[in-house]
C-alpha cells in the first residue's frame, strides 16, 4: 500500500506543469480561445477526479468496513424517493455547472464576425490550397519531406512528415478567418496550438478563426481519413509580425508575376526535364511511383503507357482536367503553366519513354486561360 | 372530456400538475402513482402534459436567448 501511494506521489510530481516535456495533456496553445479550452478541460478533468475519488472511496470503504465476515447485514429496502431524487439532481447540477463556462467559450468560438483577413482553405488528395480572398494570392501547400526519408533509406529529420513547401503565412494579433472546404473527399484542418479542428467537406463551407498572439511556426495534420496519403498532407502555419507578413505578401505576388513571365520564354528539353522530375516527385510519384511503373490494379503505369506515348493533346487533357471516376485529379489549378509543361514533357521522355516531344509552357498557359 | 359531474377541483389540478412534473423529472412515489392510476380520466394528465411541454420549450428558448445575451 505504501509503495502504491509513493508511486502515485511520484506520478503527480512528474506530471506537474514545471516539466515542460510532459506532453500527455491537451495542448495549451497560442490563442486566447485555445487557452480557455485548456482551462475548461482542466476544470472538467478535476471535477471528474473529485467525483471518481468520492464514488470509489465510498464504494471501497463500504466494501471493506461492511463486509460479510464482519457480520454486516444488507438493508433490503426498495424504492427510496429521497435517494432517487438525489441521484437525479446531483448530476444535473454538475452538468449545468460544466455547461455554463463551456457555452461561454463555444459562443466566442463561433463568433466569426469582423475578421481582418479571410483565407479559403481547400483540402485536396493530398495537399492543402490556401487562397487569400482579398489579396489575389493562391497557392498549394504540399509535403516536402523527401521520399527517401519515408522509404527509410535516409535519416528522418525532426519535422518528418510535418513540413511543407509553401506554408500558410498569417500575421500576429489579427483576426484571421478560415473558410474551409474540400475538392474531393472529406478532410479536416487541424492545428492543435490554435485549437482549431474543422472538417473540410466538398460542397460545404465551414468557418473557424484565430488571433495568434505569438509569432512562430505551428504544425498540424489532416484529421479525417482521406485516402492513401492521409498522413502525408501536413499543415504548417508561419505566424509573422504584421510588417513581415506584408513583405511576404509582396514577395509572393512578385514571384507569381515572374512565373507568368517565365511561361512566355522559350524552354529547352533539358530544362523542362530537370524541372519536370522535381514536379513529378512532388505531385505524381505517390500514385504513379518513382519509375513510372504505377501500382497494378490501382494506379496505371506511365512507362510505355498509351497516353504518355500517344497523342500529346490527350496527355495534356488528362493531366490538366483529370480523369472522372478515377483517382486522377485535375492539375490545371494545382500547378503553374511551367510546372505542367515540364511534368508532361518529363513523362513523355523519362524511363525509356522516348517520344522527344516538348510541351511548352506557352502552350499550357493558353489552355489555362 | 370530463363531464360536469367529475370536474376537477383546484386542489386536484395541483396534484395533476405535480404528477406531470414528476413524470418530466422521471421520479414518482408509489403512493402518488397508485392515486393517479385510480382516477376516472386521463384527459387532465394529457392536457397538463401538453401545457407543461409548451412551458418547457418556452423556457429553453428563453434560456438560450439569455445565454447568448449574457455569456
Amino acid at each position: 500500500m505504501k509503495r502504491v501511494i509513493f508511486g502515485l506521489a511520484v506520478l503527480l510530481v512528474t506530471a506537474s506543469p514545471s516539466h515542460a516535456d510532459w506532453t500527455m495533456n491537451l495542448t495549451r496553445g497560442v490563442t486566447d480561445i485555445s487557452r480557455e479550452i485548456y482551462d475548461l478541460h482542466m476544470v472538467i478533468f478535476w471535477i471528474c477526479v473529485v467525483i471518481g475519488v468520492l464514488v470509489f472511496g465510498v464504494m471501497l470503504w463500504s466494501v471493506v468496513y461492511h463486509r460479510k465476515s464482519r457480520g454486516a447485514k444488507a438493508k433490503n429496502f426498495h424504492e427510496s424517493l429521497l435517494v432517487e431524487i438525489t441521484w437525479t439532481i446531483v448530476p444535473f447540477i454538475i452538468l449545468i455547472g460544466m455547461a455554463v463556462p463551456a457555452t461561454a467559450t463555444l459562443i466566442k468560438m463561433y463568433d466569426n464576425t469582423e475578421a481582418d483577413i479571410d483565407i479559403q482553405v481547400t483540402g485536396y488528395q493530398w495537399k492543402w490550397r490556401y487562397q487569400y480572398l482579398a489579396e489575389n494570392v493562391d497557392f498549394f501547400s504540399s509535403l516536402s519531406t523527401p521520399r527517401e526519408q519515408i522509404n527509410n533509406t535516409q535519416e528522418k529529420t525532426t519535422d518528418y512528415l510535418l513540413e511543407v513547401d509553401n506554408p500558410l503565412v498569417i500575421p500576429v494579433g489579427k483576426k484571421v478567418r478560415f473558410l474551409l472546404t474540400a475538392n474531393d473527399v472529406i478532410h479536416s484542418w487541424w492545428v492543435p496550438e490554435f485549437a482549431v479542428k474543422k472538417d473540410a467537406i466538398p460542397g460545404f463551407i465551414n468557418e473557424a478563426w484565430v488571433i495568434v498572439d505569438k509569432p512562430g511556426v505551428y504544425r498540424g495534420q489532416c484529421a479525417e481519413l482521406c485516402g492513401k496519403e492521409h498522413g502525408f498532407m501536413p499543415i504548417v502555419v508561419e505566424v509573422k509580425t504584421v510588417a513581415e507578413y506584408e513583405s511576404w505578401l509582396a514577395e509572393v505576388k512578385q514571384a507569381d508575376a515572374k512565373q507568368q513571365q517565365a511561361a512566355m520564354k522559350s524552354w529547352n528539353l533539358a530544362d523542362l526535364m530537370a524541372m519536370g522530375e522535381e514536379v513529378y516527385n512532388k505531385a505524381c510519384l505517390a500514385c504513379h511511383q518513382a519509375e513510372g511503373e504505377g501500382i497494378p490494379g490501382a494506379f496505371p503505369a506511365l512507362k510505355n503507357s498509351p497516353v504518355a506515348l500517344g497523342e500529346v493533346s490527350v496527355h495534356i487533357d488528362v493531366v490538366l482536367n483529370g480523369k472522372p471516376g478515377t483517382a486522377m485529379q485535375a492539375y490545371k489549378e494545382q500547378l503553374s503553366a511551367v510546372e505542367l509543361a515540364a511534368v508532361i514533357t518529363y513523362e513523355r521522355n523519362a524511363w525509356g519513354n522516348k517520344t522527344g516531344d516538348i510541351v511548352t509552357p506557352a502552350q499550357i498557359a493558353e489552355l489555362k486561360e | 372530456m370530463p363531464d360536469q359531474q367529475n370536474k376537477l377541483k383546484k386542489s386536484d389540478w395541483i396534484k395533476v400538475v405535480l404528477s406531470v412534473l414528476a413524470a418530466f423529472f422521471g421520479v414518482q412515489s408509489r403512493s402518488n402513482y397508485k392515486r393517479d392510476f385510480s382516477s376516472n380520466s386521463y384527459w387532465p394528465y394529457i392536457f397538463a402534459g401538453l401545457v407543461l411541454m409548451l412551458v418547457f420549450i418556452a423556457s429553453v428558448y428563453l434560456l438560450v436567448r439569455f445565454a447568448l445575451a449574457y455569456l
